[in-house]
């Protein structure tokens, strides 16, 4: 049995407690709340609430950290100097300097830091990873990715927040990047909502060429791929893809999105690869080398924006 | 009003030759191809007569040319048109150089003829209503635009740069670029490039990635890759995501089509339904040169998307953005 501990506040923390009661050989040991609020969801009343410095040596093997990105980092190295595992929404850090100084901190004390959140354990991404892997589409050529969704409400690095997704995968099945020019546009809408736009172009070490768009100027959560090589294509479009559509006399038509229907959610898979890891069944899938690597392109990206121009990926730098 | 055409080197040209054929003020009357045996057979084909000499066919009756001759020839072409005295529709791009534009745009007007560039894409339905909803301002202002414009790999003079000018950039940014200027009105800043050779054995770009910021600050990728594999169920597409301060409008150009799974080849097609944009297109350039009015797509306008893709070469070459000159 893993002994776990979960760390948060509001709506998230319910989500996450409720998938996690779905995992097996998990118990749920502790809450430990990210704010000041008394109150717990009925759901979790029978769990202990506690401060982070009144859990006991050895009384949790993992803390699951659902904070916002700013809280994060101190929080992943707090955890890791009580020896406790973490797993921790993506990203996880800031700045290339708070990664590398996180990463050291969990390597130092010896605890695994697991990334949730990332497109590895979604199917339709897995599949297409598999294709690729299997030389489906033969040598790539260009990689379209997209994903967008509702402007977050508050300041947020877009490069950071929608693209980590896009790029800890593309990084995962197409390997290094050479060196990524990017552009962005932050506006409002009449009602004075935020609306942000971004894109990149990826020039990949095998130099192929992926460009990557990242919006939240949706009204929804999208996502679609295109991969093109010299002997073949893949294409997805979360938008063309859900297996059920609902039209009723309300006038807008109701969609499910494709990866909601599933047997076991996207983020219990997640969270049951945790389990693996911890117990030694599975290897880490994402590897802190490859946290390391996403965070430089992002950062890249960013810098990109500021200069007009296309910066290169340092190589090598693993932590 | 009798037309002539002046080389079937591009495919375009059998569909534009169709609709002027079955048009009610047109008449396809001549026709000349460095390809002879091309030429003939497109002559019998259009019930026109076919000129072994193209100084021969610009001498005779007729009032307008149609230029689909490879890209690199468009100049000579044109001028020699222009110098009979022929309006003239020439497939695009204008030119393969900035400067052989300015010479054909010059003598076109020294002449008086039109010049009128082929960019059907502004005579796509989905496209023109795209056009009236951007400008109700239903979408808010326009921050960015995520273009493609795909094709297949066309082969044959399409990849021999002394005749195209170039591969799958010279191909296809222009198609986009003429619909943004046009929708928006507005010109491009700065542009950054990277293209490469990656589907085929050829010695041309056969795929990349172009960045454009306009003078309005509107940010624009274009995909003019030519990555649509052989099984693809047709040519190409154009698509716009058009991302809005109010919505976002994606458009599918080529979307009025059924699919069909064909099990006699053993492919899947698409099976288009829309308007036909080249009609639209020819009758466009038909009205234009009856009424004398000013052509609705100009040599300026095919110009300055040959501005946009040089200065795509130019940045690919550096590896650095470049600023759009417009001459």
């Amino acid at each position: 049995m893993i002994s776990i501990g979960l760390l948060g506040s509001g709506k998230q923390l319910e989500q996450r407690f409720e998938a996690w009661t779905k995992i097996n050989h998990v118990n749920i040991v502790a809450i430990v709340k990210s704010d000041d609020q008394d109150d717990v969801p009925k759901q979790m009343k029978d769990v202990k609430v506690k401060n982070f410095e009144d859990l006991k040596s050895g009384e949790i093997d993992l803390i699951d950290i659902c904070v916002p990105l700013d809280e994060r980092a101190a929080l992943i190295r707090q955890a890791a100097q009580f020896s406790v595992n973490v797993a921790c929404d993506i990203p996880i850090a800031q700045s290339i300097e708070e990664m590398i100084s996180v990463i050291k901190v969990c390597q130092a004390n010896d605890v695994h830091l697991f990334p949730v959140g990332t497109l590895r354990f979604s199917p339709v991404y897995q599949n297409a990873t598999q294709q690729v892997l299997d030389g489906a589409i033969g040598q790539p050529g260009v990689m379209r990715l997209a994903y967008g969704d509702q402007h977050p409400g508050h300041a947020a690095d877009i490069f950071l927040e929608l693209g980590w997704h896009q790029l800890d995968w593309l990084l995962a099945t197409f390997g290094d990047v050479d060196h990524v020019i990017a552009k962005q546009v932050k506006t409002t809408r009449a009602s004075g909502q935020s609306v942000e736009y971004a894109v990149m172009t990826v020039r990949m070490a095998d130099n192929s060429i992926a460009h990557v768009e990242l919006s939240w100027a949706e009204t929804q959560r999208t996502y679609s791929f295109e991969f093109t090589g010299d002997a073949g294509m893949l294409e997805f479009d979360s938008c063309a893809s859900q297996p059920i559509t609902i039209h009723t006399d309300k006038p807008v038509l109701s969609k499910r999105s494709s990866d909601a229907t599933l047997t076991v959610s996207i983020l219990e898979r997640q969270l049951a690869h945790i389990v693996n890891g911890l117990t030694g069944v599975e290897a880490p899938l994402v590897t802190p080398d490859a946290l390391l690597k996403v965070m430089r392109v992002a950062m890249a990206a960013r810098q990109s924006v500021e200069t007009g121009k296309p910066v290169y990926i340092e190589r090598g730098g693993s932590v | 009003m009798k037309i002539g055409v002046i080389s079937f080197a591009h495919l375009h040209a059998y569909a534009y030759a169709d609709v002027v054929a079955n048009h009610p003020n047109a008449e396809l009357t001549a026709i000349w191809d460095d390809d002879a045996t091309r030429g003939q057979e497109a002559a019998a084909q259009f019930n026109a007569h076919f000129y072994q000499d193209l100084d021969t066919l610009l001498t005779q009756d007729i009032d307008a040319v149609i230029v689909c001759s490879e890209n690199a020839r468009h100049k000579e072409h044109v001028l020699k048109a222009a110098q009979q005295k022929k309006h003239i529709l020439c497939e695009k791009p204008i030119a393969t150089e900035v400067a052989d534009a300015l010479e054909m745009i010059q003598a076109c007007e020294d002449h008086s003829v039109t010049l009128q560039v082929a960019y059907p894409v502004r005579f796509i339905p989905a496209i023109r209503e795209t056009k009236d909803i951007i400008q109700s301002g239903e979408m808010g202002e326009i921050i960015a635009v995520n273009a493609t414009n795909h094709g297949q790999m066309p082969g044959g003079w399409f990849v021999e740069k002394e005749l195209s000018g170039g591969g799958s950039a010279t191909d296809h940014i222009v198609h986009i670029m003429d619909a943004l200027r046009w929708m928006f009105q507005d010109e491009a800043k700065s542009v950054y490039a990277e293209f490469d050779t990656r589907f085929y054995d050829i010695a041309v770009e056969d795929c990349g990635s172009v960045l454009l910021e306009m003078e309005s600050g509107m940010v624009v990728s274009i995909d003019p890759s030519w990555s649509r594999p052989n099984v693809y169920p047709t040519w190409g597409n154009v698509t716009m995501k058009l991302i809005g301060t109010e919505g976002t409008l994606y458009v599918d150009a080529f979307k009025q089509h059924a699919l069909y799974y064909n099990d006699k080849e053993g492919k899947l097609s698409e099976q288009p339904w829309a308007d036909d944009m080249n009609e639209q297109l020819i009758s466009d350039f038909i009205d234009c040169v009856k009424t004398g009015r000013k052509p609705s797509i100009s040599g300026v306008d095919g110009l300055r998307t040959l501005e946009v893709v040089k200065g795509a070469y130019a940045s690919n070459d550096i590896k650095k953005p470049v600023q759009i000159e417009h001459t």
